[in-house]
């Protein structure tokens, strides 16, 4: 019920419409009752009476009936999907503020696929349930009320009669609604199941050839398609079984009119147009039962669909500004931890962890997968807040600091890349809309990316993604790179930004970047030797700790895990000095 | 962001008379079904329609005459007539979906099946989306035709002529003057549903934006927060959120001046009947009954019209559908065996290259004559330039493609010869994007030899040092890969797609860049799972590592789709070609690298 309130809560800015499509959905109401009357009229005064002055105002009124009709028709479905439609626009809306408020804390653990059908498919049934649920009860309630009362009048053993099925009419649907809900369900399911199945098969088509296992994969699908068509069928069966039975129920009760109705005509209790009267009435009186059963199922589904939706809106956001957030014009870039344990669980993954950067220095991290390289950055920009301990910017704790100032003087390259479908202009654009072409193309050129662009047909205004040409990762990653030097930040941070990028082009970006690091404090995490060597200093992280620190040079004397990395990665050196020794060097 | 595109597809297509002939046939091998079906829909039909009939006996004759007995004969035909329509309209729906369904199934496995057989030519450039939807859509789309479409199209003809019929049997110039609204309530079916329906294509391509927009943002939120666009991200939301609800509700206003204009033409027929109905009755030409008959038939005319119009449309759309399906369907496997292929039980392992042409698209030719030798138990190098050939040449050796011109031989029999199952079970390839099924760890390796024991797969996933990580793991061998792999990293869907290669326990082993895209530390792994397998058998190896490449047996370096050297390490490095220099280039940007 608080659900249901709430949900209703969205109609309060359409009040007045609301009301006003009601009033109309009444009248259309009330217009289309009158119709078994004028038939009464015309059979028992026009032909048996022979009146037939009467017949051009049946007309005339038959006719206005059906343009009255026409005209609030219109007006109250026009009004109810005005309001529906800006109601749910409102809960799009309000959901989507929220959304890009949520941490990215909400984001690890949510999956697109469920959110995407919380905001398509459950705010649309809650469309309906705006749109035509209260509408559809109060129209179903007043129909019935009103020809109840009329059928009483007119004979009330035959109205008697012909409620006695109505229960049976009732029960029957509301059991369907039940029914054939799940069984909806299943097949989206195995529809599902069956699309992911085909879709492994055509990716992984290299793989099944390589190791000839068509049949095996024509006896997986063969029993997903068999198992949707036993579902399907499932589904049918259900509902070939209970329509049917509800017509019959519906049928019941006109044929009790026809029967015992015809026995009173031969009473003389009714007229021959009272009884047709009583016959076209009759079907107002089914319609709204079998609406009544249905839309018990469609109140219960909007309930749920509306609880998925608040669930989404209700959500808590942990990490916002707090009151005494100031604003910073300019970020400097000196970055100090003290003593700082973050974890996403259960197990830490920075303990106890401190550190200080000067603005404008050189930082290189290097460590293994798990180490808190990535952690350590996502709480500069504060995507996270730690548990205990204390980050500062320029000697301000972060939390301090309103998020939106903090964040617009930091560049990140993430390790994995998201670029938009949209041109490459726009994409490099989007750290920083007032960007001018000049510096979209210096920074690509920066970059390493502005010669691959220039190769496009349609240069920086190629469009990628989903709907454009795919990129190789070495090609993002040089994208996200000019995205972030756009934005002019103070502190830059690349997150193995160029993993995917050959060794030559590294090198040559790591040159052209020199530039643009000077005044600007640089992180840079990877796990090559060769992208690290030239910072001003380097951390060795392991399991969330500092183990080794200092200068390119002081880490190899220093014989730890740096050296034995650097050993590893450089092995082919002693393999190629051995060979050029041999003879081969010129 | 991403926003304005179309559906990417057209959706309707003109009619292609050999289409749907080829359409129907489908129903063959229900034919029987298809007439019992359409005898059960007919029946139904005409109980349905004799319900105003039993009313008009029940005005005329028996309520004039006070006929007690009569009223009873009619108020059981009517039960019975509504038995038989709660039977029959059950029937109806199971045997008409049956059929459906079943066709569904067939179509769909047909599809599925021939596409398995497809060479991977068809499958260059082709998004897989683009496929699946083939498989889905398309085929419901063809169902749609078939059954609901065209029998129920049947249907509407049989109920509409039916209606006619009895009409004018009951009168013949009161059926005349009813008749009067039906040529307009086709042009409403046809024409104004037609706007109609235009109107709601402008609302799904909006909606369609809105989705992707939020689709895009959702899995973008991360970049869009580190980039503190929320704000700007909100006013394009608000922009597509806009023009979806206007869409909708213009589109709402445009339906909603349909459904009065069915009513109104309707209360017109009605008062034609009326009119003329009661002047007639009047004149004893027709009876009260009669009348009354006539008012239930008039309201029956609309909804056969408005469905035979809906399979104008359905028509259409399924044309586009066959077009397609039927696209794929005769599409030729390329690679096929020949008539009487030589079965090889146990191949040794000897390659031979002669004089080798090949090109993927007409007229840009990727080998150019590329002809070796290649000893069993040989493990062979290929290195190269991106685009060289690499990749094409192991290709051909599995025959995924036909050499255009030249041969391909495996211990001296050609590969055309082969029979493909034969040649392609003693063959293994590990590529650079391992892929992994959805399933448990266990599924995955065992796709190598599908009747492999527990033991084999532990055996083999030891061997590929994928055993240590996978024992770590909560559920072990049980543990359930997500799609894709997502919740293995790269090297350990690299190890297991290994362990998977060597599980198939090949004669001929291929690792094409199978180290390049992972860790330093699980490549340490890897490359020692490598050594352990490479003994006793051919391989071939493209890597850019140079200490795999040195311990080859033999070194081909390939450029622009020639080998251009050949030899071992030593060798090769004597003769300061390509490969001297390809390995002085590392060399530099190593040292530049180190700092010296």
């Amino acid at each position: 019920m608080k659900t249901i309130k709430r949900i209703f809560s969205y109609y309060r800015p359409y009040l007045m419409l609301l009301f006003s499509a009601f009033v109309s959905l009444t009248i259309l109401t009330v217009l289309g009752l009158m119709r078994p009357k004028l038939i009464r009229v015309l059979i028992d005064d026009v032909i048996y009476e022979s009146q037939i002055n009467l017949l051009p105002w049946i007309i005339a009124a038959l006719i206005g009936i059906a343009v009255g009709r026409g005209i609030f028709r219109f007006v109250q479905g026009y009004l109810s999907e005005r309001i529906a439609m800006g109601a749910i626009k409102d809960i799009r809306k309000s959901i989507f503020s929220h959304l890009v408020k949520l941490p990215y804390s909400y984001y690890d653990k949510a999956r697109t696929g469920e959110l995407m059908s919380r905001i398509s498919s459950d705010v649309h049934s809650l469309k309906h349930l705006l749109a035509d649920g209260l509408l559809e009860l109060y129209d179903a309630i007043f129909t019935f009320s009103f020809v109840l009362v009329v059928l009483l009048r007119i004979n009330w053993q035959l109205t008697l009669l012909a409620l006695a099925t109505l229960p049976f009419l009732f029960l029957t649907t509301v059991k369907f609604a039940y029914k054939i809900r799940p069984a909806y369900m299943q097949i989206r399911e195995q529809m599902a199941v069956m699309t992911n199945s085909i879709q492994e098969n055509i990716t992984g088509v290299r793989v099944v050839k390589a190791f000839n296992t068509q049949e095996h994969e024509k006896e997986k699908f063969d029993k997903e398609n068999l198992s949707y068509f036993t579902k399907m069928m499932n589904a049918i069966t259900i509902r070939a079984t209970y329509m049917p039975l509800m017509q019959f129920f519906g049928g019941l009760s006109a044929l009790a009119v026809v029967w015992f109705g015809g026995y009173q005509v031969i009473l003389d209790n009714i007229t021959v147009g009272e009884l047709a009267e009583f016959y076209s009435y009759i079907f107002s009186l089914i319609w709204p039962i079998r609406r009544m059963a249905f839309l018990v199922n469609f109140f219960e589904r909007s309930v749920a669909a509306g609880n998925r939706i608040f669930e989404v809106l209700d959500t808590e956001i942990e990490l916002k500004d707090s009151d005494q957030a100031v604003s910073v014009e300019r970020i400097k870039g000196n970055i100090e931890f003290c003593n700082v344990t973050f974890s996403y669980g259960e197990n830490d993954v920075l303990k106890d962890f401190s550190l200080r950067i000067d603005a404008g220095h050189n930082i290189g991290i290097i460590g293994e997968t798990g180490s808190g390289k990535s952690s350590f950055i996502s709480l500069i920009s504060r995507f996270y807040d730690c548990q205990s301990g204390e980050i500062k910017i320029d000697d301000t704790d972060i939390k301090d600091i309103k998020l939106e100032d903090l964040r617009r003087d930091i560049g990140i390259v993430h390790q994995d890349i998201f670029l938009f479908s949209d041109t490459i202009k726009n994409n490099i654009a989007f750290g920083n809309t007032e960007a001018t072409d000049e510096q979209i193309i210096s920074a690509a050129k920066i970059a390493q990316a502005h010669d691959f662009i220039m190769e496009m047909e349609k240069g920086y205004d190629t469009a990628i993604g989903e709907r454009g040409i795919g990129l190789s990762g070495g090609q993002k990653q040089r994208i996200a790179i000019a995205r972030a030097l756009v934005r002019n930040p103070s502190i830059l941070v690349l997150d193995d930004a160029t993993s995917s990028v050959d060794m030559e082009t590294e090198h040559q970006i790591q040159k052209d970047m020199e530039s643009v690091m000077k005044n600007r404090t640089t992180i840079v995490i990877a796990h090559r030797i060769a992208s690290v060597k030239n910072t001003d200093y380097i951390y060795v992280l392991d399991h969330g700790e500092i183990i080794e620190q200092g200068t390119h040079q002081e880490l190899l004397n220093n014989n730890g895990y740096y050296k034995q990395t650097f050993d590893e990665q450089y092995k082919e050196k002693d393999m190629f000095e051995a060979f050029l020794d041999a003879g081969g060097a010129e | 962001m991403a926003r304005n595109f179309d559906q990417g597809e057209n959706f309707q297509q003109e009619f292609n008379k050999r289409h749907f002939i080829r359409l129907l046939s489908y129903l063959k091998p229900y034919t029987k079904m298809v007439v019992i079906t359409l005898v059960i829909i007919i029946a139904v039909s005409m109980s349905e329609l004799a319900g105003p009939v039993l009313i008009q006996q029940a005005i005329d004759n028996v309520l004039p005459e006070k006929d007690m007995s009569m009223l009873h004969v009619i108020g059981l035909t009517y039960l019975g007539l509504r038995i038989v329509m709660m039977i029959g309209a059950y029937l109806r729906t199971v045997l008409l979906n049956k059929i459906g369904q079943s066709i569904i199934y067939d179509l769909r496995k047909q599809l599925f099946d021939h596409i398995q057989r497809l060479s991977l030519r068809f499958f260059d450039g082709r998004p897989a989306g683009k496929i699946m939807v083939r498989i889905t859509n398309d085929v419901d789309n063809l169902n749609e035709l078939l059954t609901s479409g065209l029998i129920q199209v049947i249907n509407d003809v049989v109920t509409l002529l039916m209606t006619m019929g009895i009409m004018i049997i009951m009168s013949w110039r009161l059926a005349l003057f009813s008749f009067i609204i039906l040529p307009v309530l086709f042009y409403i079916a046809v024409v104004l549903r037609n706007y109609v329906r235009e109107s709601w294509r402008d609302v799904r391509k909006k909606r369609a934006n809105m989705n992707a927009f939020l689709q895009e943002s959702i899995s973008g939120m991360r970049t869009i927060q580190a980039f503190t666009q929320e704000g700007e991200s909100e006013e394009e939301f608000e922009e597509v959120n806009s023009e979806f609800t206007e869409s909708q509700i213009n589109a709402t206003k445009v339906s909603l001046l349909f459904r009065p204009s069915v009513e109104i033409t309707s209360a017109i027929g009605n008062c034609i009947v009326f009119a003329y109905g009661a002047y007639s009755v009047i004149n004893g030409q027709i009876s009260v009954g009669i009348l009354v008959a006539f008012i239930n038939y008039i309201g029956r005319f609309w909804e056969p019209i408005r469905s035979m119009s809906n399979f104008y449309n359905t028509v259409l759309v399924a044309m586009a559908s066959s077009e397609r399906v039927f696209g794929i369907l005769d599409t030729d496997p390329e690679i096929l065996n020949i008539s009487e292929p030589i079965t090889m039980e146990d191949i040794k392992g000897k390659v031979d290259f002669k004089n080798v042409f090949f090109e993927y698209d007409k007229d840009t030719p990727v080998l150019q004559g590329v002809s070796f030798n290649v000893n069993p138990g040989d493990t062979i190098a290929i290195v190269g330039p991106t685009g060289a050939g690499k990749s094409t040449i192991i290709n051909l050796i599995p025959r995924f493609y036909d050499v255009k011109d030249g041969e391909v031989t495996i211990d001296d029999i050609d590969v055309k010869d082969i029979e493909i199952d034969c040649l392609r079970n003693q063959m293994s390839i590990v590529l650079q994007d391992p892929l992994i099924f959805s399933g448990t760890v266990r599924d995955n390796i065992r796709y190598g030899k599908l009747d492999a024991t527990e033991e084999e797969i532990i055996t083999a996933a030891k061997i590929a040092n994928a055993h240590q990580f996978i024992s770590e793991f909560e559920n072990g061998y049980d543990t359930e890969v997500q799609e894709r792999g997502s919740r293995l990293s790269v090297g350990e869907r690299q190890l297991i797609s290994f362990a998977r290669a060597i599980l198939s326990d090949p004669k001929i082993l291929i690792l094409d860049e199978a180290t390049s895209s992972i860790d330093t530390k699980t490549e340490q792994l890897m490359q020692d799972a490598i050594e352990k397998v490479l003994e006793g058998r051919t391989s071939f190896v493209i890597a850019h590592r140079l200490s795999t490449i040195r311990k080859a047996d033999r070194i081909l370096v390939i450029d622009d789709g020639r080998i251009v050297e050949e030899g071992n390490h030593e060798e090769l490095m004597n003769l300061k070609g390509m490969y001297y220099e390809l390995n002085k280039v590392q060399y530099a940007r190593l040292l530049d690298a180190v700092g010296e």
